[in-house]
C-alpha cells in the first residue's frame, strides 16, 4: 500500500501558529468565513453543539478552579502573604465557575435534545438530495435523520465516467468506502498537485481534513461508495469546481505525467 | 509548584479531540484573565504552560501518524484481532496509520450465532453499514429498558454516544459490516457491561427459539 502513494509535500508545520486547526482557522478568518471563530469562546458555550466537545471542556474548567484553590491556599501559606492575592485568586474561581455554570447548561440543552436511542435508516427510502449529472449523493445518518453528533453517512453514487466535484472539508475528517464499481480517488497535496490513488469495493479510504479531493468512476458500470464524515453537520463541504479541470486534463492525458500516482 | 502541576496534567493524553478541545479552553480562559493581579499573572503563566503542554502532547500526536496524505487500505490485506467486546474485528483507518483527527473504521466479522459483550462508548458516536448478512442491535435505553433493531446489507446503523448496546448474529450465515467511530482511536472508548449480559444471552435464546 505504502508504494502506492507519494511521499507527502511540506505542509502547514504542526505545532506552530497553534496547530493544523489554528491555521485553518484564520485562512478562514481571513477570508471573512463566519465559521472561523474557535470552537471553544471562553465567554460563552452556546455556539458548540457537540456534547462530547463539552464534557472534554467542563473537565477541563473543574481541573482549573482546582488549582484556583490550591492557588489560593499555597497564596495564604506564604510567609508574609497580600490578602489581595487570596482575592484575586477568589475572583478568577468565581469566572471559571461561571463558564462551568454555562457549559453545564448547554449540555443540559443539548441532552434533552439528544436522540433517545439507535436508529436503522434504509437510503431506499430517502430521497436523494442532490442529483446533477450522473452523480447523486444521498446522506443517510445526519443530524436531521438520525439526531446524530460528530458523525455522518451518506451514500454516493457515480454513473460511468462521471466525476463527483472536487470538494473539500476544512475542519472535518472523512473516510469513504467503495461498494461497487471502479473508481479513483483525486486529491490536491498543499502545493496543488493532484494526486491519483485507485480505490476498489471494499477499500477504506481516509481523506484528512482540508485535503481537496473527488472521486471519478473509472469502470462500465456505476460506482457505489459510502462517504462517513466526523461531523453531523450536512453543509461542512466547500465544492472547488475551479479544479475540475485538473481531473479533466489528468483524463485526457491518460497518465501522461500531470498527474502523479498517488 | 506550577511547573509539577502542569506536567501531571496530560501525560497520558494522546486522542487529537481531547487535547485540541483543552487546548481551546485553555486558550479562552487565558485570554480571560485579569494579569494585572498577582494571582492572575501566576495562573495565566501556568495555564500558558500548561497549553503548551498539550500543543506538545498534541504535535506528538500528530507526527506518530506521519502522514497528511490521503491512505486507501484495504481490509483483507490488515491484521484482526478480537476486540474488547468480544467481536472479531479488522481495525483500518485508525490514528496508527492515518492522521485523523475525528474519524475511525474497521471491518467487522460475525460468525453465525455470535454475541458481543454488553458495551457503551462514552464519548464516541457509532456508525455501522452491514455489507453482508443480517444482524440485530441490542440497546438499553435511559430506564433499562432493552430494545431490538435489526439490520440488513445496505442499512446505515447510529448508536449515539452513551447509548449501552450489543450485537447478535441468530442466523446461519456469517455478518460482514463497516464500523466507524467519531474518535481517531478505535477502541479508546470502550466500557464493558457484564450485567447486561446475560439479558443478552437470553434475548439470542429467545431469537433462535422464535426463528
Amino acid at each position: 500500500m505504502e508504494s502506492r502513494l507519494r511521499q507527502d509535500p511540506p505542509g502547514v508545520p504542526i505545532g506552530q501558529n497553534g496547530g493544523p486547526w489554528r491555521h485553518l482557522r484564520s485562512v478562514r478568518r481571513a477570508a471573512g468565513d463566519p465559521l472561523a471563530a474557535p470552537a471553544i469562546d471562553a465567554r460563552g458555550y452556546e455556539s458548540l453543539d457537540d456534547p462530547v466537545e463539552l464534557r472534554i471542556a467542563l473537565r477541563e474548567l473543574h481541573r482549573v478552579r482546582a488549582w484556583i484553590g490550591q492557588f489560593a491556599d499555597l497564596a495564604a501559606e506564604m510567609p508574609g502573604f497580600a490578602l489581595e492575592s487570596v482575592r484575586a485568586a477568589k475572583a478568577n474561581a468565581a469566572m471559571v465557575t461561571l463558564l462551568i455554570e454555562r457549559a453545564e447548561a448547554r449540555l443540559r440543552i443539548l441532552t434533552e435534545r439528544a436522540p433517545a436511542g439507535v436508529v436503522v435508516i434504509d437510503p431506499g427510502r430517502l430521497q436523494v438530495a442532490d442529483t446533477a449529472g450522473g452523480v447523486s449523493f444521498l446522506p443517510v445518518v445526519t443530524g436531521p435523520t438520525a439526531r446524530a453528533t460528530g458523525l455522518s453517512s451518506a451514500t454516493l453514487t457515480l454513473d460511468a465516467g462521471e466525476a463527483s466535484t472536487p470538494q473539500v472539508y476544512p475542519d472535518c475528517d472523512v473516510i469513504v468506502i467503495a461498494m461497487s464499481g471502479a473508481a479513483d480517488l483525486y486529491w490536491w497535496d498543499d502545493c496543488g498537485v493532484v494526486h491519483r490513488t485507485p480505490h476498489r469495493p471494499n477499500e477504506h479510504a481516509y481523506i484528512r481534513q482540508g485535503t481537496p479531493h473527488c472521486m471519478v468512476n473509472t469502470g462500465a458500470t456505476a460506482t457505489v461508495a459510502v462517504q462517513v464524515r466526523a461531523t453531523a453537520e450536512l453543509m461542512a463541504g466547500m465544492a472547488l469546481p475551479d479544479l475540475a479541470a485538473d481531473v479533466r486534463a489528468a483524463g485526457s492525458a491518460d497518465g501522461a505525467g500531470s498527474v502523479a500516482a498517488g | 509548584m506550577s511547573r509539577s502541576l502542569g506536567r501531571r496534567s496530560h501525560a497520558d493524553a494522546t486522542d487529537p479531540l481531547h487535547l485540541r478541545v483543552v487546548y481551546d479552553v485553555l486558550t479562552g480562559l487565558v485570554d480571560d484573565l485579569d494579569p494585572e493581579t498577582v494571582t492572575g499573572a501566576q495562573l495565566r503563566d501556568l495555564l500558558v504552560h500548561r497549553r503548551e503542554l498539550v500543543q506538545s502532547q498534541l504535535d506528538n500526536a500528530m507526527r506518530a501518524t506521519t502522514s497528511r496524505r490521503p491512505v486507501v487500505l484495504d481490509p483483507a490485506q490488515l491484521g484482526g484481532l478480537m476486540s474488547r467486546q468480544g467481536q472479531p474485528l479488522t481495525p483500518v483507518i485508525t490514528a496508527d496509520v492515518a492522521a485523523t483527527e475525528g474519524l475511525s473504521s474497521a471491518q467487522v466479522w460475525m460468525p453465525p450465532h455470535h454475541t458481543s459483550f454488553a458495551h457503551v462508548h462514552h464519548h464516541t458516536g457509532v456508525g455501522v453499514l452491514v455489507l453482508q448478512g443480517r444482524a440485530i442491535t441490542l440497546w438499553w435505553d435511559e430506564k433499562g429498558k432493552l430494545h431490538q433493531l435489526p439490520q440488513v446489507a445496505g442499512q446505515h446503523l447510529f448508536i449515539p454516544h452513551g447509548v449501552p448496546h450489543a450485537a447478535i448474529n441468530p442466523h446461519e450465515v456469517p455478518v460482514v459490516a463497516a464500523e466507524f467511530r467519531s474518535n481517531p482511536v478505535f477502541n479508546a472508548d470502550n466500557e464493558l457491561l457484564p450485567d447486561l449480559d446475560p439479558e443478552v444471552a437470553a434475548r439470542m435464546r429467545t431469537v433462535l427459539a422464535a426463528a
